[in-house]
C-alpha cells in the first residue's frame, strides 16, 4: 500500500472503520480521497523530555585545611527523539596551610558526557524542526496494526521508524588538574604560583545497521566510523603581589607575573564500509577492498606567552588610579609580529565619601566617578599555523598529491581594541536603589576580517588586518530593592545599552570609500553624466563595507501592493529579476509584442502578482530598483530582571529586549511559493491573492513561484519586519519549605519550583528568534525557535 | 616540610628568567606538523610530482564545468523546468540562454583563475628547480603548459579577452588589491598566449609519445597527444571562429590537421569495436581514450547521477513503463545510490537515434507512460551512458571517467578540416569511421554518409557528433565553430543547428551572447574589469 493518499474505492473503502478519512479530490472533483491524518511532530519529538539533576557535595575543614568533594549527574532528553545528554562530574578541592607563611591548594575535576543528537538521517536540525515538520498530514506513517511504517523515504519519513537501525556513540572525557601555592615571603610580599593541566578526550563512534531508504529499498553500506581526539592543555604561571598601606593614607597594590601556555591536539579516526553483518560495528569486519577504508590522524599545537602586570594606587580611599599591562607573544602570530604590548589605565573618584557631599546629599550611599582608557589585543580565531600557509593533501588516482591552499601571510598584525569609557556609580537610600551609568568608545584596529582579493589572482579572499570599526555607545544599569517589607519584598534589576557601529577606514582597495561588497542601487535622481552629458540615473553603492558607514544593512524591492486586475498592470511593464531562470517577465502589451520562441523564455504579469516600485522610472524592474530597508544590528538592547519574595514563595522573571532594527521572515516565502512541492503549506495561503479575495496581504499562490514571477522570491519590504522584541526569557515560581518543617524531615532546607523558559516574544516579527539577526533571503525550514521549557525542581538539602 | 623562603624565591627567579630566555629563542616558533607550510614546499621531486597529482585533481573540479555547463548545457538540447521525473532541473537560465548583468551563468570566470594559479606556481617554482632529473621535470612542463593552455582556450571561448595572468605575485606576498587588478586583455592577445602555452608544452614533451612515462597512471594524466588533441581542437577553431578583435585564421587548418593526424597515427589509438565498452567503467583507459579525468569509488564521483531518475522522491520508478511495455521498477538498481534528475535531454534530441544505432541503448533510458488505450507514450529519459558501476555493497558509484579527448573526437574534427578542405572523400571516410562501429553488426552500406556539398558535409559531422559525444561537451562549442556555409554564419543562429525549429540564438537580438557576461560582484569588486561587449 502508498504510504500517502489513495483514491477512495470499493477495496480501500474498509479503512474508513480505521479511522480514515476522505476529502474531495481539489483537482478532479468527482473523485474522493481516502487518506490518514498524521501528526508528524508525534513521530519526531519526546514531548514532554524530562531532565534529571543530581548533586551530593561534601565538605570539611579547620584552621590548616579545608576540603570540598561534589558528585553530580544530569540526564536531559532532548526534544527530537534519540536525541539526550548526560554527564557525570566530579570535583574534589582541598587546601592546606603548611607553614604559617605557605598554603598550597590541590583540585581535580572530571566530567565525562555522552549524547546523541537527532536521527543520524538529518544533518540539520533546520531541517528537522522545519522542513520535516511540514511533510503533508496524509502521510503515512503507521498501518492499521500500529506497525510502523517509513513514509516517503528515510530522510523525510518517519523519523521513529528505524532509528535503532543508527548506532552512536559520543564521550567526552575532561580532566582538571590544578595545583598552586602562595607563599608569603615578607610582611607585604606575596608569592603566587600555579601549574594547571586539562585534558579533554573525546571518542566518537558511529554504525549504521543496514536501513530502509525508501520504502522496500535497503542500504546495506553498514557504514562504521571511530575517532579519537585529545587536547592537552599546560598552564603555568607566578604573580609576585605586592601591598601596603603607606603613612596610613597611601594605599598601594602592584602585581607583576608571567604566564605560559601549551595547548597540543593530536586525534585520529577510521571508517570503513561493507561489512558481511550488521550486528557489529568492529572497524575490523569492514571490506579491505580498495578506496573502502579510509584513516586519518591529525596534530597540532600552539603557545602562548605572556607578561603582565598591575598597579592600583589610592589615597584614602577616595582617589584611585591604576595602570596596568601586559606583553603577550602568540605562536601562531609570525616574526615581528608575534609580540603585543597592551597598556590601560584608570581613574577613580568616589566622591560620596567626601564630606562636603555627605554633607549636602544625605540620601546618597555612594557615589564614584571613573574614567579609563585601554588597549586590548586579539590574536585569538587565527589558526595555529594559518599564517604560515598551507600546502593541501589532494587525492587524484589513488595518489596524494597537493595544491596551494592557505596563502601565507607573515605580516598579519595583532588586532587591537582601544577603549575609552567614563561613567558614574552611584546608590541612595543606603543602597537600595543603584544606578550606573557609562558612555564607552570602542575602536579595533587591524580587525581581522577575510580581506577580498581580485578574483583574477586565483584566491577570494585572505584573513588580513582589514580595517578599524568603532562601536559608541551608553549603557545603563539600574537596580534597586523596591519595597522591603518583614514578609514580603521586591526587586528589580535592569540595563539598557545604546549602540552604534561605524566603520572608519579600510585598506585602500582603489573602490571608493574603500568598499568592500555591497549592492548597487538608484537613488532615484537623475544626473548628468560627465563624460556624455546625457542625463542619466544616478546610482550609489549601499551596504557591505564602507567607510564612514554602518555595517549591516537590509536591502531589497519595495513591495507596493498586488495588481488587482489586468488594467492595473503596466502594459509595457519589464522586471527582469526574480525568476530563478532568469525569465523576465512582462506586462500585458510587452507580452503579446513577443514571438512564440521569445515567449517561451518569457512570463506574463498576472492579476495577484506584486507591484514593485520603480525607483528610476523607466518602466523596468532591475536589480537597481532596489532600497535600503534598514539595519539588521538593534540599535537599543538589554534585559531586567524582577524578584517578588512573600514569605517562602519567590517569584523571578526575566526578560531581555533588542529595539530599533529590521529583521527578515525567510521562511514563509518559501511555503508560499511552493518552491519545493512534495511539503505542506501553511495558513497564510488563505492570505493570498485570488479573484475572490483581492485585498489579501500576499500576491497569488502558484506553485513553484521561484520559476515564475518570483513574487516571493526575492527580498523585499513584503517580509521586512521591525524586529523590536521583548522575550519572556524565564519566568520561575519557587516555595521553600519553612527551616522548622524541613528539620523535621531530616533537612537543611527543601526548595520546589516550576520554571519555565524562552516562553514567547512580544514583537510584530512573525519570525521563531527575532534576536537572531537574519538577512533578507529564502530559505527552507530556517523557521525554528529556541524550545519553550517547563522545568520542575526539587532541591533538597540535608 | 623544610622549605626555605630563599629556595622559593630562587626558583621563582629562575622560572622567570628562564621564561624570558625561550620567549626570545624559539619556543614560539611551531611549524605545522601534519602538512607543508609555504616555506616547507618546493624542496624535492616529491613535492613536482605530488602537485602533478594535485594539478589533475584540480582539473577534475572543474570538469563538469567545462564539459557540461561550458560544453553542453547551451546546446538546445536541455529540457528547461521541470525533468520527466517531476524534479526541477538546474541551471535553467543557462539552458534558456537567459543571459544578462543578473544571470551570467557562472561567476567570477568559473574560478579557473584558482587553477591558473597552479598551473602558474608550478611552472614559477619547478622550470629552475634543480632536484628533479631534466627529463622528468621537462616532461611535468609539458602537461602543466598544457593544462594551462587547457583553462586560457576555455575562458577565451566563454569571455573573449580575459586578464592573462602569467605569475605567482598573490603568493609571493603582494597583497594590495591595487597592485593586483588586472583587466581584460584583447582576444589576440589571449589566443597568441594559448598558441605559446601549446608550442612550449609540445617542446617540453619533446619525443615522448608513452602515454604514462613516470607510471603516475595512463591517459589520465595530461599527456602529449592530449597537448596535440588541442593544438587541433584550438587551431581548427581559430581557422573559423572571430572573437573581438581576433579574426578567423583560416591557415590555421593546415597546423589543425598536421597535429590531430600525428594523433591518429603516433599513440597507438584505435577505436574499440563495441562502443558502449568505451564507457565501461571496469575498461578505463581503453585503446581509444587519449586524455581522460578519473573518477574513482571513495575518491570522487562524476555527478551524472543527476540525469537519473530518482526511487525517492522522483514520478518514474512510481508510474512509469520501460520501452518493452513493463512496469518501470528502478531497472538500474539505484534506489539506495543518491539520483535525482536535474538534467535531462529533451525529446527531440533522444529521437535523433535509430534504434539499429548502438549508441541509442548504450546512451538513454527511456521511460513512457500509458494511455487509455495501453499505447506507450513517451515521458522522459536517463542518460546512462558513463553512470560507473555497482560496488560490492550493491551501491552504484558514479566513478564513469570524464573523457576529454578520445580517437573518434579527432576522426570527426578532421572530417571538419577535410569539408574546409572541399575534400570530399575524406569528410565521408572519417564520418563512416564512427558511424559504422557505432552501428557494429546492424551496419548496412545505406547507413554510409556519401558527401554532399559543404552545409550537407557540416551538418552530417555535427549530427554524428551529437551522437557520438552526448555528455562529453561537444555540442555549444560546436553550434559556434560549425558553420552554414564555409566561411559564413554559425550554426547557432540557423535553424539547422537547433531541434526546436528557431535558431539557438536570435542574431539580430543575441548575437552578443556567444559570449558569457561577468557577474555583478565581479565587476562591483575589480575596478580593471569590463563587462562583455553587448550586456
Amino acid at each position: 500500500m502508498l504510504w500517502n493518499l489513495m483514491k477512495l474505492n470499493e477495496s480501500n473503502k474498509f479503512l474508513l472503520e480505521k479511522g480514515w478519512k476522505t476529502m474531495t479530490d481539489p483537482i478532479n472533483t468527482n473523485d474522493q480521497l481516502i487518506y490518514r491524518e498524521t501528526d508528524i511532530a508525534k513521530y519526531s519529538f519526546v514531548d514532554p523530555s524530562m531532565t534529571q539533576d543530581y548533586n551530593l557535595n561534601m565538605s570539611g575543614g579547620n584552621d590548616r585545611g579545608n576540603y570540598y568533594a561534589g558528585l553530580g549527574y544530569n540526564h536531559s532528553e532532548g526534544l527530537p527523539i534519540t536525541s539526550f545528554y548526560k554527564r557525570y562530574s566530579f570535583i574534589f578541592n582541598g587546601g592546606y596551610k603548611v607553614t604559617d607563611w605557605l598554603k598550597t591548594n590541590s583540585n581535580f575535576n572530571y566530567n565525562r558526557a555522552n549524547w546523541q543528537s537527532m536521527p543520524p538521517t538529518q544533518t540539520s536540525e533546520a531541517n528537522y524542526f522545519g522542513r520535516i515538520q511540514s511533510v503533508p498530514p496524509t502521510a503515512r506513517f503507521e498501518d492499521e496494526d500500529g506497525n510502523m511504517l517509513l513514509g516517503s523515504n528515510s530522510g523525510d519519513g518517519n523519523q521513529s521508524y528505524q532509528s535503532d537501525r543508527f548506532k552512536r556513540d559520543n564521550q567526552t572525557d575532561k580532566f582538571t588538574m590544578i595545583q598552586s601555592a602562595e607563599a608569603k615571603l615578607l610582611q607585604n610580599l606575596t608569592l603566587r604560583a600555579s601549574a594547571q593541566w586539562y585534558y579533554e578526550e573525546g571518542f566518537y563512534e558511529s554504525f549504521n545497521r543496514d536501513y530502509e531508504t525508501n520504502p522496500g529499498k535497503w542500504n546495506r553500506t553498514r557504514s562504521t566510523s571511530a575517532q579519537f581526539d585529545r587536547d592537552f592543555s599546560q598552564t603555568y604561571n607566578a604573580t609576585l603581589n605586592y601591598n601596603r598601606l603607606f603613612a596610613g593614607k597611601h594605599n598601594l597594590d602592584a602585581l607583576l607575573g608571567t604566564e605560559y601556555f601549551d595547548k597540543e591536539n593530536k586525534g585520529f579516526s577510521a571508517s570503513g564500509s561493507g561489512a558481511p553483518t550488521d550486528d557489529f560495528w568492529d572497524l575490523g569486519l569492514t571490506e579491505t577492498e580498495e578506496n573502502k577504508r579510509s584513516i586519518d590522524s591529525w596534530h597540532s599545537q600552539y603557545r602562548i606567552l605572556s607578561y603582565f602586570g598591575r598597579v592600583n594606587y589610592d589615597y584614602l580611599g577616595k582617589y584611585l588610579l591604576s595602570g596596568v599591562f601586559r606583553y603577550d607573544g602568540y605562536s601562531s602570530l609570525l616574526g615581528d609580529n608575534r609580540w603585543g604590548f597592551f597598556p590601560g589605565l584608570s581613574a577613580g573618584w568616589i566622591f560620596g565619601n567626601e564630606d562636603f557631599v555627605k554633607e549636602n546629599l544625605p540620601v546618597l550611599s555612594f557615589g564614584k566617578l571613573r574614567s579609563s582608557f585601554g588597549v586590548n589585543g586579539n590574536a585569538s580565531g587565527i589558526g595555529s599555523y594559518t599564517l604560515q600557509g598551507a600546502y593541501n593533501p589532494q587525492t587524484y588516482n589513488g595518489r596524494t598529491g597537493f595544491l596551494i591552499g592557505i596563502l601565507p601571510n607573515p605580516g598579519l598584525r595583532w588586532e587591537k581594541t582601544r577603549t575609552f569609557e567614563v561613567g558614574a556609580d552611584v546608590s541612595f537610600f543606603e543602597n537600595k536603589l543603584n544606578a550606573n551609568l557609562t558612555y564607552y568608545s570602542r575602536l579595533t584596529m587591524d580587525k581581522y576580517a577575510a580581506f577580498a582579493l581580485p578574483s583574477t589572482t586565483g584566491f577570494s579572499s585572505i584573513t588580513n588586518n582589514n580595517g578599524e570599526f568603532r562601536n559608541r555607545g551608553l549603557e545603563l544599569e539600574l537596580s534597586g530593592r523596591i519595597i522591603q517589607t518583614k514578609d514580603f519584598s521586591w526587586e528589580m534589576k535592569g540595563n539598557i545599552t545604546y549602540n552604534k557601529n561605524r566603520i572608519i577606514s579600510l585598506p585602500n582597495n582603489g573602490l571608493e570609500r574603500n568598499r568592500q561588497g555591497g549592492s548597487e542601487i538608484y537613488t532615484g535622481k537623475k544626473i548628468t553624466d560627465p563624460q556624455t552629458g546625457l542625463e542619466v540615473d544616478e546610482k550609489i553603492f549601499v551596504g557591505g563595507y564602507q567607510e564612514g558607514q554602518e555595517p549591516g544593512l537590509m536591502v531589497g524591492y519595495q513591495f507596493q501592493g498586488i495588481y488587482k486586475g489586468v488594467d492595473e498592470i503596466p502594459g509595457n511593464l519589464v522586471v527582469k529579476t526574480g525568476n530563478d531562470q532568469g525569465k523576465y517577465q512582462y506586462g500585458p502589451a510587452a507580452y503579446a509584442a513577443l514571438t512564440d520562441a521569445q515567449k517561451s523564455r518569457a512570463i506574463l504579469i498576472e492579476p495577484g502578482d506584486a507591484k514593485w516600485k520603480d525607483i528610476n522610472g523607466d518602466g523596468m524592474i532591475d536589480n537597481f530598483d532596489r532600497i535600503v530597508i534598514g539595519n539588521t544590528i538593534p540599535r537599543w538592547t538589554g534585559g531586567f530582571n524582577t524578584t517578588f519574595k512573600y514569605g517562602n514563595f519567590m517569584l523571578y522573571g526575566r526578560f531581555d529586549f533588542g529595539l530599533g532594527f529590521w529583521t527578515y521572515d525567510n521562511t514563509t516565502p518559501w511555503f508560499l511559493g511552493a518552491m519545493q512541492g512534495t511539503y505542506n503549506t501553511t495558513t497564510d495561503v488563505f492570505n493570498t491573492w485570488t479573484p475572490e479575495n483581492p485585498n489579501a496581504k500576499y500576491p497569488r499562490y502558484v506553485w513553484a513561484d521561484q520559476l515564475g514571477t518570483g513574487n516571493v522570491n526575492r527580498p523585499s519590504t513584503l517580509f521586512a519586519y521591525k524586529g523590536d522584541y521583548l522575550s519572556f526569557r524565564e519566568i520561575s515560581l519557587a516555595y521553600s519549605l519553612p527551616e522548622t518543617l524541613a528539620k523535621r524531615l531530616y533537612m537543611q532546607a527543601m526548595n520546589v519550583s516550576i520554571t519555565g523558559q524562552n516562553l514567547g516574544y512580544l514583537t510584530a516579527a512573525p519570525v521563531a528568534s527575532p534576536e537572531r539577526s537574519i538577512g533578507a533571503g529564502v530559505a527552507s525550514g530556517t523557521g525554528y525557535g529556541l524550545p519553550r521549557t517547563l522545568l520542575l525542581g526539587i532541591n533538597l538539602t540535608f | 616540610m623544610k622549605i626555605t623562603k630563599l629556595t622559593i624565591i630562587s626558583g621563582v627567579m629562575l622560572f622567570l628568567i628562564g621564561a624570558t630566555h625561550t620567549s626570545c629563542s624559539d619556543a614560539l616558533d611551531l611549524s605545522p606538523i601534519d602538512y607543508y607550510g609555504s616555506g616547507s614546499y618546493w624542496k624535492t621531486e616529491a613535492h613536482a610530482t605530488g602537485y602533478i597529482d594535485g594539478i589533475h585533481k584540480h582539473l577534475r573540479d572543474a570538469a563538469w564545468q567545462h564539459t557540461i555547463v561550458f560544453g553542453e548545457l547551451r546546446g538546445g538540447h536541455y529540457v528547461s523546468g521541470t525533468s520527466g521525473d517531476g524534479s526541477s532541473v538546474y541551471n535553467g537560465s543557462i539552458i534558456q540562454q537567459n543571459f544578462d548583468a543578473n544571470n551570467t551563468g557562472v561567476s567570477k570566470f568559473g574560478d579557473l583563475f584558482g587553477r591558473i594559479t597552479n598551473c602558474n606556481l608550478f611552472i614559477a617554482r619547478v622550470t629552475d628547480a634543480d632536484y628533479i632529473p631534466e627529463a622528468k621535470k621537462n616532461y611535468y612542463l609539458g602537461m602543466v603548459y598544457g593544462i594551462r593552455a587547457f583553462y586560457y582556450f576555455d575562458l577565451y571561448r566563454i569571455y573573449g579577452g580575459v586578464p592573462l595572468r602569467l605569475g605567482v605575485e598573490v603568493i609571493d606576498g603582494e597583497l594590495d588589491p591595487t597592485k593586483l587588478y588586472m583587466p581584460r586583455a584583447k582576444a589576440s592577445e589571449v589566443m597568441t598566449q594559448i598558441k605559446s602555452d601549446l608550442q612550449k608544452s609540445l617542446d617540453y614533451f619533446g619525443d615522448v609519445n608513452d602515454f604514462n612515462p613516470y607510471g603516475l597512471g595512463k591517459k589520465v594524466y595530461w599527456n602529449k597527444a592530449a597537448t596535440e588533441s588541442l593544438i587541433g581542437e584550438v587551431y581548427l577553431w581559430n581557422a573559423k571562429v572571430s572573437t573581438g578583435d581576433n579574426a578567423a585564421k583560416q591557415a590555421d587548418l593546415t597546423v589543425a590537421k598536421q597535429h590531430l593526424e600525428n594523433v591518429t597515427k603516433n599513440y597507438g589509438l584505435k577505436m574499440l569495436t563495441d562502443f558502449s565498452k568505451v564507457f565501461d567503467a571496469k575498461n578505463k583507459a581503453n585503446d581509444e581514450i587519449i586524455f581522460a579525468i578519473r573518477y574513482a569509488e571513495g575518491e570522487a564521483s562524476n555527478a551524472v547521477n543527476q540525469y537519473i531518475y530518482n526511487v525517492g522522491t522522483g514520478q518514474t520508478n512510481k508510474n512509469a513503463y520501460l520501452e518493452d511495455g513493463t512496469l518501470f521498477n528502478d531497472p538500474l538498481n539505484i534506489a539506495t545510490s543518491s539520483s535525482q534528475q536535474r538534467y535531462e535531454y529533451t525529446k527531440k534530441f533522444f529521437e535523433i537515434f535509430d534504434m539499429k544505432d548502438s549508441r541509442r541503448n548504450a546512451t538513454f533510458l527511456p521511460s513512457y507512460n500509458k494511455d487509455s488505450q495501453g499505447n506507450l507514450v513517451y515521458r522522459g529519459v536517463s542518460t546512462i551512458k558513463n553512470i560507473g558501476l555497482e560496488n560490492s555493497n550493491g551501491i552504484r558509484q558514479w566513478v564513469g571517467d570524464f573523457i576529454f579527448y578520445r580517437l573518434p573526437w579527432v576522426y570527426l574534427s578532421l572530417a571538419e578540416i577535410a569539408n574546409m578542405e572541399g575534400n570530399d572523400p575524406k569528410v565521408e571516410e572519417y564520418i563512416n569511421l564512427v558511424r559504422q562501429r557505432a552501428y557494429g553488426a546492424n551496419w548496412a552500406p545505406e547507413f554510409a554518409f556519401t558527401a554532399g556539398n559543404f552545409t550537407t558535409n557540416e551538418l552530417a559531422i555535427l549530427k554524428e557528433k551529437d551522437k557520438e559525444f552526448v555528455q562529453e561537451g561537444q555540442r555549444w562549442w560546436d553550434l559556434r565553430r560549425m558553420t552554414l556555409t564555409k566561411g559564413g554564419k554559425p550554426l547557432v543562429f540557423t535553424t539547422e543547428g537547433s531541434f526546436e525549429g528557431t535558431p539557438v540564438l536570435n542574431e539580430a537580438t543575441e548575437a552578443h551572447k556567444v559570449l558569457w557576461p561577468l557577474d555583478k560582484s565581479l565587476l562591483d569588486n575589480d575596478d580593471a574589469l569590463e563587462q562583455t561587449p553587448g550586456y
